[in-house]
């Protein structure tokens, strides 16, 4: 088996192949590296690498494997992390020209947890400034979408969703306050899975709404997912709100006979999603009720709402966060996150309160929805990735309430909501549609109860063929 | 009488932003002001739509936190 055919195979299948002596951490790690000198200035994944410590680490990895050490099952492998954590060994720039204290920030306790286990860090990912999108001018420059470089990666996790689709690295880490995983995932044909909150520790990681940011990864298979939130999960002293139940992975479904799966209507209309999408949805629909799933139709009547929630709870989170950096730094941000964060500073607080607590009536009626299905499924968002175009200025506010506010354009529309409410949950590749672009579907769990929506996602990937995607011009 | 559209106008909304100090680029001012008015507009509509919740918060606050436990 050759490690320069193996780029795109699944972490667990390059551990396993690395414990079988097939290959070792630094040969994988050089041909990730080629890659990356080969394909990133077009795609813009990375923002910084770290060569020679991510080459001292898989030697030593290497070594260890030799001697009949392995740390885990993801031993050797090779990730890269969003550009929000904190590390020892390389900048965190949130993807900003900004910069902002991060002396009071620990070093990320997930990406130390998979240091510990022996996977190796080999850098940082592009990422929308602050995790604030949509950037206009990404200071390290655009990153691509890998299926069609004029189309966008999605945000904020960019760099981490292309880089695992085009197989510059064995997973990734992302961060998820409204969707920021699952919609870059959806748009590069990947997985991406959103844990409960709290599943995973935030420590050392840059926030932007701490009642609703979640980290997690994205990887080219369900197990991968899987995999890394067993080695990232539990209680960290440094986050104390990951005092909760163990992770608890099910054992592999044959099949999804007695499952019970609530297709979220607010979704499936055409307002929310477009023809294509909701077409191969309903087609991913089929293939769960072939597999025995009994699917109903459930209703979230608030979902749409966060389209002014979100705004209104995230910018003046934000402008707080930001205060100092945004007085004394103002043109180092881009023009998109200093306007979003300046209408924070302009909300009147009734109105701030208020998103508050509709937000926490959208979270019951989630799971309440939730209560009478194992899982609720829909489309991971509204359309296939869209071009990468310049905004044209708003003209009034019926045009701003139409474009950055409209019902099925806001963005994150289809994922946002599961934030509010606080569950797990996870986008799989559903198909590809008329434009070569992947979709992706959402599956959604109840609290601290991922093990049952992996299980499932699982069981869907595998009946999907192939059941992972590589975008045409990354192939080789 | 119908309330005004517009929450903010350009002198107050730089008032505003001033007495906290920030100063907006001025390419950025008109989006900004059509932005917090589309904003505002959107959550008094949400609000009106919805003045049953309740004014106790102890069901809804913090239900992260102690939701599943």
């Amino acid at each position: 088996m050759r490690v320069d055919q193996h780029v795109f195979a699944s972490a667990l299948e390059q551990a396993a192949a690395m414990r079988a002596g097939h290959y070792t951490p630094a040969e994988l790690l050089d041909a990730y590296l080629a890659r990356i000198r080969r394909y990133d200035e077009g795609l813009r994944a990375f923002i910084n690498i770290d060569e020679e410590g991510s080459r001292a680490r898989a030697e030593a990895l290497g070594a260890e494997l030799k001697s009949g050490r392995v740390r885990s099952r993801l031993h050797g492998t090779i990730f890269a992390v969003k550009d929000q954590m904190n590390l020892e060994r390389l900048p965190t720039t949130g993807g900003s020209r900004a910069k902002v204290d991060l002396s009071l920030y620990s070093e990320a306790t997930v990406v130390r947890r998979l240091e510990e286990a022996g996977a190796i860090l080999l850098g940082t990912l592009n990422t929308h400034e602050f995790h604030n999108g949509p950037t206009r001018h990404f200071p390290f420059g655009r990153p691509r979408n890998p299926w069609n470089h004029s189309r966008s990666p999605g945000g904020s996790s960019s760099g981490s969703a292309a880089a695992v689709a085009a197989g510059l690295c064995s997973f990734s880490l992302g961060g998820d306050t409204g969707g920021s995983i699952r919609v870059p995932a959806a748009n590069c044909g990947v997985v991406g899975l959103k844990p409960t909150w709290s599943r995973v520790s935030r420590a050392g990681v840059i926030p932007l709404l701490p009642s609703m940011d979640c980290v997690g990864p994205l990887t080219r298979t369900v197990a991968d997912s899987e995999a890394v939130l067993e080695l990232v999960a539990g209680f960290d002293p440094a986050d104390k709100t990951t005092n909760n139940p163990p992770f608890e992975p099910r054992p592999q479904l044959e099949n999804l006979r007695g499952l019970r799966l609530g297709l979220i209507d607010e979704l499936m209309r055409p307002e929310m999603t477009s023809p294509e999408s909701l077409s191969l949805t309903q087609a991913a629909i089929r293939e769960l009720e072939g597999l025995g799933a009994e699917v109903v139709t459930r209703s979230i009547p608030l979902l749409a709402e966060t389209r002014y929630l979100m705004p209104a709870l995230v910018s003046s989170e934000a402008v707080n966060n930001h205060r100092q950096a945004l007085q004394s730094q103002y043109g180092s941000y881009d023009q998109n996150t200093r306007v979003s964060m300046l209408v924070g500073a302009l909300l009147p607080a009734n109105l701030v309160r208020f998103a508050d607590r509709l937000r926490s009536k959208l979270a019951l009626q989630i799971t309440d929805a939730l209560a009478e299905v194992d899982l609720l499924v829909g489309p991971s968002s509204g359309r296939s990735a869209p071009a990468v175009a310049e905004l044209e200025p708003f003209k009034d506010i019926a045009d701003v309430q139409q474009r950055l506010y409209g019902v099925g354009i806001a963005s994150g529309q289809h994922t946002r909501p599961f934030n509010f409410a606080g569950v797990p949950a996870i986008s799989v590749p559903c198909g590809v549609d008329s434009n070569h672009l992947p979709v992706g579907l959402q599956f959604v769990g109840k609290h601290f109860d991922e093990g049952l929506m992996l299980a499932a996602a699982k069981a869907f990937e595998g009946a999907q063929s192939p059941t992972s995607l590589v975008p045409p011009s990354y192939a080789e | 009488m119908a309330p005004p559209e517009e929450f903010l106008t350009e002198a107050t909304l730089l008032n505003a932003l001033r007495a906290q100090g920030f100063t907006p680029a001025p390419e950025d001012v008109a989006e900004i002001l059509l932005r917090t008015n589309a904003l505002v507009k959107g959550l008094n509509e949400l609000m009106e739509a919805h003045p049953d919740l309740p004014e106790s918060l102890e069901k809804y606050d913090g239900w992260w936190t102690r939701s599943a436990r």
